[in-house]
């Protein structure tokens, strides 16, 4: 059923460290999330209201990050969390949770694209030479974007995670930039304290904060699903979940101060924007310096759709390698040795959705948002599975401390509540998206349970991983 | 004496636990479960646990396939190697003999390691040349060539750069990977001034009791003789064929 040649054709133990780390910095994105999430927590708690809201953020991802790592430290998953949870909890909590990590990558990757469609278009209104972002400009870029991103995924991360590294960095300084002018620029026109006190809305909006800051830094976890190919992956994978959320907290709470004093001194129209920060830059007479923000966030979220898609395609190949998905999206390319058919069809329809939806004249600001939210239940939902998971994996193999279960307990508690109360008030709110990702969960058990009667053996090979191998153990040399 | 002058305690303690830990491993065999190595080395579970995994972090030790238990990983190969005496039999020594008496190249056996190879019968006339190199380099000799072809994963058995020890040897991957094709069809191995300036060496496998190549017979010379030393290819391939029961 499991057997060590279950994920034969990836590369095995090649990645060093830097491409893994550069696997999970990227799919936070932090430079273009730098610049896009502060500000929408800032329109609803102010700028008192959005530190502590980041600062709450910080702590819970920190607890998913400390449940995520003693997994990581024992098992080198392909699925990422879905293959924790397949081990530690079995398929019928799994599959659903492999559902949610699909959901949440694939909607990421699709807001991705949007967002370097619309930043790169909005390029030509900073600087002055249109008025107005075309659609089919849009959408001719989020093409041509998704065809690079499959040829590099394709070419193996080895290159793609070079690349998004590199694209991560030269958006990260171009971020560091332009917040130190924008600091010194703010620091002149008004008084700073008032405006990191100041604190907006009430508890339930305060939640909803925490979750919306919480988006800032989903993604952290998707190395996990390098961990067969890592070199060293149960030292390499654990260090890269432990720092690259503390370093994204610490870029987030550099950049939140600037962006509430700089948002605070614009008038309305530019504070009501969808993007307040180039706003402020256009409006302060530096078109250049806003054209070169929306580069740098293009950027950031290019190589997020690398990153997040990279992850993607691992969950589905294993998926498929298991007969859980069509067996053919388990094909591996002979040379690269990547998922290749995975890679295709994953691309084609993150590929897609955005075209249509851009197609059918839903505003780019506002597909960007309902993408981001739901990529944000998708990414909760399969967080919550790996808190609970971590005691339930040690308690299996034999290893279980009561530390593990209390921090267990702990970060299930928080983030089950906050996931709880955010779909609550969503659907309250009428969210519809919300009820689409429920939707989406009971089909995922719908499909499970269908394979139980149909299939059950497919079920039993859920949880596939990089099992030892006889090139790892130690075979003596006998000498006579 | 002051515990913290005490060479004996502190930081020595996780270090001997983690040796002592290795130890434990190798005595209760593949598939030692954390609960039975922490009971008998009377550890607390949660060091014993973090020290485990510190191991497999370092590839010492590896997880068996359900997780559960732990066996000793490839890493221990070197350390291993190091202090096991090689030896040869007197039948493998008399085919030794009718080859070297018949060729006037150096003829020595070696054997794979991990990463490595391991001179276990150099030729009593001609010393090994580049012994340090051909240990250490699989990339660029004939029998490292041949080490490498017998793994599916022999580029974890090369630095992310192999050295380039002279302007002939392969470095580039591709290259080295189309080469290893080769070998794994002839079954020969030829390294021609990549080793050494002027020293040319041609291999062939020494298989084990399984079939897998486990050591080699190597015959060296000077690299403009390297068509004589090609010519021996036949014999060369009798021995080695003779040598695999008898070593193996």
């Amino acid at each position: 059923m499991n057997s060590p040649d279950s994920v034969l054709g990836l590369s095995r133990r090649r990645l060093s460290f830097v491409p893994v780390f550069a696997q999970s910095v990227a799919a936070i994105a932090p430079a273009g999330t730098a610049a896009v999430t502060p500000g929408l927590v800032i329109a609803t708690s102010a700028g008192g209201g959005a530190l502590a809201a980041f600062a709450a953020a910080t702590v819970v991802v920190l607890l998913v990050s400390a449940c995520l790592r003693p997994m990581a430290r024992r098992m080198a998953s392909i699925g990422g969390i879905y293959s924790y949870t397949a081990r530690a909890l079995g398929p019928y909590v799994a599959i659903p949770t492999g559902w949610s990590a699909i959901i949440g990558y694939g909607a990421v990757g699709m807001a991705s694209l949007v967002a370097v469609g619309t930043y790169l278009t909005h390029m030509a209104v900073s600087l002055g030479a249109t008025d107005g972002s075309p659609t089919t400009a849009i959408v001719a870029l989020v093409v041509v974007a998704a065809v690079v991103a499959v040829l590099v995924l394709i070419r193996g991360i080895r290159i793609s995670a070079g690349v998004t590294l590199a694209v991560e960095c030269v958006s990260l300084g171009i971020g560091i930039a332009i917040f130190a002018w924008l600091w010194a620029d703010a620091r002149s026109s008004g008084p700073v304290e008032p405006v990191l006190t100041e604190w907006a809305g009430d508890n339930r909006e305060f939640a909803l904060s925490v979750v919306v800051a919480i988006s800032a830094f989903v993604g952290f976890e998707s190395s996990t699903t390098l961990s067969g190919e890592a070199r060293r992956p149960f030292v390499s994978v654990p260090r890269t979940i432990r720092w690259t959320p503390v370093a994204a907290a610490l870029i987030y709470l550099a950049a939140l101060p600037v962006q509430a004093l700089a948002v605070a001194n614009a008038p309305p129209d530019v504070r009501d924007s969808s993007t307040p920060l180039v706003g402020v830059l256009i409006h302060d007479g530096t078109p250049l310096l806003a054209a070169v923000l929306d580069l740098g966030i293009a950027a950031s979220f290019f190589a997020c759709l690398l990153a997040s898609v990279n992850a993607l395609i691992r969950v589905v190949f294993c998926m498929a390698r298991e007969g859980v998905a069509p067996r053919r999206l388990g094909a591996t390319h002979p040379r690269y040795r990547t998922p290749t058919t995975a890679a295709v069809a994953t691309m084609v329809v993150v590929g897609i959705t955005p075209v249509v939806v851009l197609a059918l004249g839903v505003a780019p600001d506002s597909a960007l948002r309902a993408l981001l939210t739901l990529s944000a239940c998708g990414y909760l939902g399969s967080y919550l599975a790996a808190c609970v998971s971590a005691p339930a994996l040690l308690r299996r193999i034999g290893e279980s401390t009561p530390g593990v279960w209390l921090l267990s307990a702990v970060a299930t508690l928080v983030l089950g509540s906050l996931v709880v109360y955010s779909l609550y008030s969503g659907l309250r709110a009428q969210n519809w998206l919300l009820a689409g990702y429920l939707a989406a969960l009971a089909v995922a058990v719908a499909t499970t349970l269908a394979l139980r009667v149909r299939a059950p053996h497919r079920l039993a090979a859920v949880g596939i991983y990089d099992q030892t191998q006889d090139s790892d153990l130690l075979r003596a040399v006998t000498f006579r | 004496m002051s515990p913290l002058r005490d060479p004996t305690r502190r930081h020595p303690t996780a270090v001997s636990n983690s040796l002592r830990i290795i130890e434990t491993v190798a005595v209760l065999g593949f598939g030692a479960s954390a609960q039975e190595i922490a009971t008998r080395l009377e550890l607390p579970q949660a060091t014993a646990y973090r020290l485990l995994n510190n191991l497999v972090g370092e590839e010492y030790l590896v997880r068996t396939a359900d997780l559960r238990g732990f066996g000793l990983g490839r890493r221990l190969a070197e350390l291993i190697g190091a202090v096991s005496q090689p030896m040869l039999g007197s039948a493998a020594r008399a085919e030794l003999d009718a080859l070297r008496g018949s060729v006037r190249f150096a003829v020595h056996v070696v054997v794979f390691q991990a990463d490595a190879l391991r001179v276990l019968d150099a030729d009593p006339d001609h010393p090994v040349r580049a012994e340090r190199e051909l240990i250490r380099h699989l990339h660029a000799s004939a029998a490292g060539k041949l080490a490498l072809a017998a793994r599916t994963e022999w580029t974890r058995s090369l630095p992310a750069k192999p050295a380039r020890l002279t302007p002939q040897t392969v470095t580039n991957l591709a290259a080295l990977a189309a080469e290893l094709d080769e070998v794994r069809t002839s079954g020969l191995a030829v390294a021609r001034d990549e080793l050494e300036a002027g020293l040319a060496c041609v291999a062939v496998s020494i298989l084990d009791s399984a079939g897998v190549p486990a050591g080699a017979l190597c015959l060296a010379g000077s690299s403009d003789r390297t068509d004589a030393l090609l010519a021996h290819q036949a014999a060369a391939r009798d021995c080695a064929r003779a040598l695999g029961p008898l070593l193996f």
